[in-house]
């Protein structure tokens, strides 16, 4: 019987490997990560684990989709010189410089353009918000609210009746 | 008894009265009514058994558990579509939001009238609607599972003079954990893993999981099987072949997938429509971020509708998100994104649902992938404007300050008369930012085998012994949320085929019973 909630329940289930880029392939999207990721606040290993936990979720994906991921990876890293922006890849520039020129792609007229930069900031930002010590930063653990909540559906489905206390109420300040 | 990859070195094939390739609204439903009456069934399912205990708040760890290429799949055209889908034991009913909306009485007089069939009448389909909604428990909530985002889009509704729903949902003694879409940890939600699938298991069903069925088995002209692999659990590379030879064949991949598997062996072709007829309800999401605190994340998902413009085929609804999911949708990255997602707490996520006025296409593609097509209508574009404005004019009314667009050139706005600027900047539908998770009608039902896949058993015209029983059976676009009248039609296609075999079986009939 897994944990209540854990992060890795422990049913039987097994996670995938994460999927091996080549070398040029794995440093661009390293690079992509750091360019597109928060700056701060300064997480010792966060690339490294949105690195390994992407790389996990491309598993999944159908081959195709797998493979369009890494061409587009490519495609992003060579952005600043096919754009005339610089005349270095991301990988080869700061991360402050490599996320300015990408947020340059969000506004382009072109759609394929645009739907590249949103591919790869869906997949890396959707993961770097999952991790744990992102989650601690922003002070979001929904882990006690939601225990709280399955006991107090236990106690209701035991007979218990709800009280005042059971309403999700507004906090201090919150929802008039 | 449920197998997994691991068992499938000791056993490969497999014998069943009827295998039900699927185990959401669709094949969990039929597989259930035909282990009742008795049958033997095998269900296949591509995704694993994972039961509420292993539920979690976790984006990274719920995606390729629950949900078909870890969520990442498009609508191809203009603009594309994001989409998902379950692939898990329960299939998309494990990670909807559990509305349990019957079919329209008008959608339903539509079919009635198109087909001719008076059993896909209003009346026709109400003692269907009775069962399922009895099996998964569909009625209104608790209060003590509102949450403060369904709070502000009612009172928010009444400001502007808007009729609002209360949603009845599949759920027992809900509690308002808010994790529907990463799978209900309290068991509350009534999905077919903990409704329908047992049903079935405690009738002697056979479940094997982790599968992926690739063809199906065709001997004299008959459907007698299907054959897929395994998937390596590890590698996620398709390894031990897996065959069930079964006397029917359902097929219940969702609308998707279910078409990638028919026209792998060209059926459908009397009337052509096999994977065409495809109908999506593309939504747009609007975003709004408030001064003060919500927390949006506590709370039942979807607690009501906004169906003051339904007749105009616009509906308006509260949805929130974990924060992963919610990062994939902003308009920027690096501080920008930080900044926002700090403030999660005091974020709104609400959505405009429009109903289908085109059809679109489902192909098989490349390594069998599947490759819908969709593009909106001039229609359509005007009514996501119309619905993104009418939310954010909602939200400044409450108070917001500052709300998210789904436009890629337009954003944001910071106050309600920059609403003004949508008109000018949005000329091209390229810009418009949507969404869905409703697809249908790619093997559509019907009375006459030149218009539609197939018959009203749920039997596919050119091919005898395979049934499909799926949102693709729809003739059209249903307007609501379709979990209901998928699992009401899958409980008529179960009914008519336990009668047909059973009938088979003890040789009092030798032919399928025919439409009233």
């Amino acid at each position: 019987m897994p944990t209540p909630l854990s992060r890795h329940p422990e049913d039987g289930w097994i996670l995938a490997d994460p999927l091996p880029m080549r070398p040029s392939t794995h440093r661009a999207f390293v690079a992509l990560i750091a360019a597109l990721i928060p700056p701060e606040p300064v997480l010792p290993g966060i690339i490294e684990q949105v690195d390994e936990t992407t790389r996990r979720l491309l598993r999944y994906m159908h081959p195709m989709t797998a493979l369009g991921f890494c061409l587009m990876v490519h495609l992003l890293d060579w952005s600043p010189i096919w754009r005339l922006r610089a005349w270095r890849r991301i990988r080869s520039l700061s991360p402050a410089r490599g996320s300015a020129i990408l947020a340059g792609l969000a506004h382009s007229r072109f759609a394929l353009i645009r739907t590249l930069l949103m591919g790869a900031k869906g997949a890396i930002l959707s993961t770097y918000f999952d991790m744990p010590d992102v989650h601690a930063a922003l002070h979001h653990d929904p882990r006690p609210f939601m225990l709280g909540r399955i006991a107090l559906r236990q106690r209701l489905k035991a007979g218990a009746q709800a009280t005042q206390a059971d309403l999700i109420g507004p906090g201090p300040g919150g929802v008039p | 008894m449920i197998q997994r990859f691991e068992d499938y070195s000791r056993q490969a094939t497999f014998d069943a009265d009827v295998v039900v390739v699927g185990t959401g609204a669709g094949g969990a439903v039929v597989g259930a009514e035909l282990a009742r009456a008795g049958l033997r069934v095998v269900f296949v399912e591509e995704g694993g058994w994972h039961d509420t205990a292993s539920f979690n708040p976790y984006m990274t760890e719920s995606l390729p558990r629950l949900y078909r290429d870890a969520g990442v799949a498009a609508i191809l055209g203009t603009p594309n579509i994001p989409f998902v889908e379950g692939r898990c034991v329960g299939g998309s009913t494990v990670v909807n939001g559990a509305m349990t909306w019957r079919t329209p009485d008008d959608v339903l007089e539509g079919w009635h009238k198109s087909t001719g069939a008076s059993e896909l009448s209003p009346r026709g389909m109400e003692p269907y609607f009775e069962r399922v909604e009895a099996r998964i428990s569909a009625k209104h909530h608790l209060d003590l599972a509102i949450g403060g985002d369904a709070r502000i889009m009612v009172q928010g509704a009444r400001k502007m003079g808007w009729r609002v729903e209360v949603n009845r949902r599949n759920q027992d003694t809900c509690v308002g954990t808010n994790n529907c879409v990463l799978g209900c940890p309290t068991g509350a939600k009534q999905s077919t893993l903990v409704t329908y699938m047992p049903d079935a298991m405690q009738h002697g069903a056979q479940c094997l999981t982790e599968v992926r069925i690739e063809e199906l088995i065709i001997e004299g002209g008959r459907c007698v099987g299907v054959w897929g692999r395994a998937i390596d659990p590890r590698t996620r590379k398709a390894a031990q072949t897996v065959s069930v030879r079964a006397r029917a064949v359902v097929v219940a991949c969702g609308a998707v997938q279910t078409p990638v598997l028919l026209e792998r062996h060209r059926v459908g072709r009397p009337s052509g429509l096999c994977g065409k007829n495809f109908t999506c309800h593309p939504n747009v999401k609007v975003m709004a971020l408030y001064p003060f605190e919500v927390r949006s994340w506590q709370g039942m998902s979807q607690y009501a509708q906004i169906r003051e413009f339904h007749d105009e085929g616009i509906v308006l609804a509260e949805n929130f998100i974990p924060p992963g999911l919610l990062a994939a949708h902003l308009p920027f990255h690096g501080k920008e994104a930080w900044d926002l997602l700090a403030r999660y707490d005091q974020i709104v996520l609400s959505g405009a649902l429009v109903e289908d006025s085109t059809t679109g296409t489902v192909r098989r593609g490349p390594g069998g992938m599947a490759v819908p097509r969709y593009d909106i209508t001039a229609q359509d574009h005007v009514r996501f404007k119309k619905g993104a404005r009418l939310l954010a004019e909602m939200h400044f009314a409450m108070g917001a300050e500052r709300v998210f667009l789904p436009f890629s050139n337009l954003p944001w706005v910071d106050k309600v008369d920059d609403l003004q600027r949508i008109e000018p900047t949005q000329k091209s539908r390229s810009t418009l930012e949507l969404f869905t998770v409703h697809m249908m009608g790619t093997a559509c039902m019907g009375t006459d085998p030149r218009h539609s896949v197939i018959d009203l058993n749920g039997q596919i015209w050119d091919l005898p012994g395979c049934y499909v029983a799926d949102a693709s059976i729809f003739p059209t676009a249903v307007g609501v949320n379709p979990q209901v009248t998928i699992m009401a039609m899958a409980t008529r296609i179960g009914e008519r085929l336990a009668a047909s075999l059973s009938a088979r079986s003890s040789g009092a009939l030798a032919e399928s019973p025919q439409p009233r």
